[in-house]
């Protein structure tokens, strides 16, 4: 077997791998799940006594906070009147990200999150860090 | 002294050649400029990485930098027919770097480019299409698996709420209404996943290869045509993949023209000397691929899906920041894949006992 079929064997097993590791959690990193699911959601970040605004919640975490739900939309769908945003990857991709974030932030005041999302239109749910 | 073979030679158009298959080639190429023209080659600098060692390269802008200029001097590299081969190895890995350094760059449509770059490197014209094959299984077999095994894909939940947060999402909300309780939602989620089973079989069967590449194009470019979006990179790169899985010729086809015909403006679009030209005596078009020829519309179609400028156009002009609405690069591909079920899989196929076009070499 030349080292060329060698490489690709490995990188076709450890995409397989990766894949069969993350199903038996909850996150879909490297999986090939792409924007299989619809997470709708409202995220506030307190940081000492001060409310952050979209842009530096948008630049802290690097998600994209464009406001995609319209009231119709919301109507339609029963989601909560205080969504706004939209994410395509699991939920706990999301506060992964955001506890990441939090932990590497060695200076500054702490933040306090909190997170209401609806996975599906489903049941609303909450999470706050810390 | 510049000679003309040396330009031939660099010729950022050529296919043929070099390294790589000219369907490889072509498939690099064609991935790398959309890269460049949506701005994607900036990358980005370490953010929550996947590994520990990204939080050890010292400043974050100068190691983006670095990347950048590795990924843009392998790009024009690749372009110059240099070591094409190690440029796709590059440029497959410094995309590859870039998502395990930030978590905010990692999506499936880049892991995937990266991957593609990075498995033309390691084939040959042997073994092209089995290493795109198994990919595509892989990619293919998991998207599948992953819809199943999650209950908001079996009931329809998600493919409900998905659909009616889109542009058109008003007309589908009213259209779902009409059906008891999520039914028309479950059912279009169960023929998504039955259609990701089926790709992923239909690269399982050698045989079908031909049929997967033309469903590849189909159903992504029906995901185009509803969403207006490519998914970032998904689009351009799963149909690159089909363009690489296509049977071309080993060496430039010769095509004998008239005079007075439309192919001779595909002849001066010929940029990338992917055909030998000769003028006919009579009237009749042909093209000739080592033993094997075609004459009239079975030759006009095989010019132009094997004219590597013409796919160079639509991937600039569909990937251009200036053209809001993709959806006619759906509708061409449709028109495309309609044509090529009709003229080119049959000869693939076998199934009218004509032999494919040439045999890989």
């Amino acid at each position: 077997m030349s080292v060329r079929a060698a490489v690709v064997g490995v990188l076709l097993a450890a995409q397989c791998g990766v894949a069969v590791w993350q199903h038996l959690g909850s996150t879909r990193y490297f999986a090939w799940a792409p924007n299989d699911y619809l997470m709708t959601y409202n995220l506030q970040v307190r940081v000492g006594e001060r409310q952050l605004t979209p842009e530096e919640m948008s630049q802290r975490y690097r998600l994209s906070l464009t406001e995609l739900l319209t009231p119709r939309m919301r109507s339609e769908l029963s989601l909560a009147a205080d969504e706004r945003y939209v994410w395509q990857d699991p939920p706990s991709e999301v506060k992964d990200r955001i506890r990441k974030v939090e932990k590497r932030r060695s200076n500054g005041p702490p933040a306090d999150v909190l997170l209401r999302y609806q996975l599906d239109a489903g049941p609303l749910r909450t999470w706050r860090w810390p | 002294m510049i000679t003309s073979g040396f330009l031939q030679a660099r010729n950022p158009f050529r296919i043929y050649g070099t390294a790589l298959s000219p369907g490889g080639l072509l498939a690099a190429k064609l991935v790398a400029l959309v890269f460049v023209i949506q701005g994607l080659w900036r990358l980005t600098d370490p953010f929550v990485p996947y590994l520990g060692i990204f939080d050890h390269v010292g400043d974050p802008k100068t190691f983006q930098h670095i990347l950048q200029a590795v990924w843009l001097i392998a790009a024009v590299t690749l372009f110059l027919n240099v070591f094409p081969r190690v440029c796709c190895a590059v440029l497959g890995a410094v995309i590859f770097v870039a998502l395990l350094s930030s978590d905010a760059l990692r999506t499936n449509n880049l892991t995937y480019t990266a991957l593609l770059f990075i498995l033309l490197s390691l084939s040959t014209k042997q073994t092209l299409t089995t290493i795109l094959r198994l990919q595509l299984i892989v990619l293919y077999g998991f998207a599948a698996l992953n819809k199943l095994l999650d209950r908001g894909w079996r009931s329809g939940a998600f493919f409900e709420s998905w659909n009616t947060v889109q542009g058109y999402g008003h007309l589908y909300h009213n259209l779902a209404g009409v059906f008891p309780g999520r039914s028309f939602s479950a059912t279009l989620s169960w023929g998504v996943i039955l259609i990701e089973f089926l790709l992923m079989i239909s690269f399982v069967i050698p045989r079908l290869v031909p049929v997967g590449a033309l469903l590849v194009v189909a159903y992504h470019s029906s995901l185009l045509f509803v969403t207006g979006s490519t998914f970032t990179m998904f689009w351009y790169a799963l149909v690159a993949t089909a363009i690489a899985l296509a049977p071309w010729p080993a060496a430039p086809p010769a095509v004998v023209y008239p005079r007075r015909s439309w192919v001779r403006a595909l002849r001066g679009l010929d940029l990338s000397r992917a055909f030998v030209w000769e003028l006919a005596r009579d009237a009749g078009l042909s093209l000739r691929v080592g033993d094997q020829s075609w004459r009239g519309r079975a030759a006009q179609v095989r010019i132009v899906a094997f004219h590597p400028v013409l796919y160079f156009i639509v991937y600039v002009l569909l990937a251009s920041p200036q053209n809001p609405d993709r959806r006619w690069g759906a509708v061409l591909a449709f028109i495309a894949v309609a044509v090529a079920t009709v003229q080119l899989l049959p000869a693939q196929l076998r199934l009218r006992r004509v032999l494919p076009i040439t045999s890989r070499v």
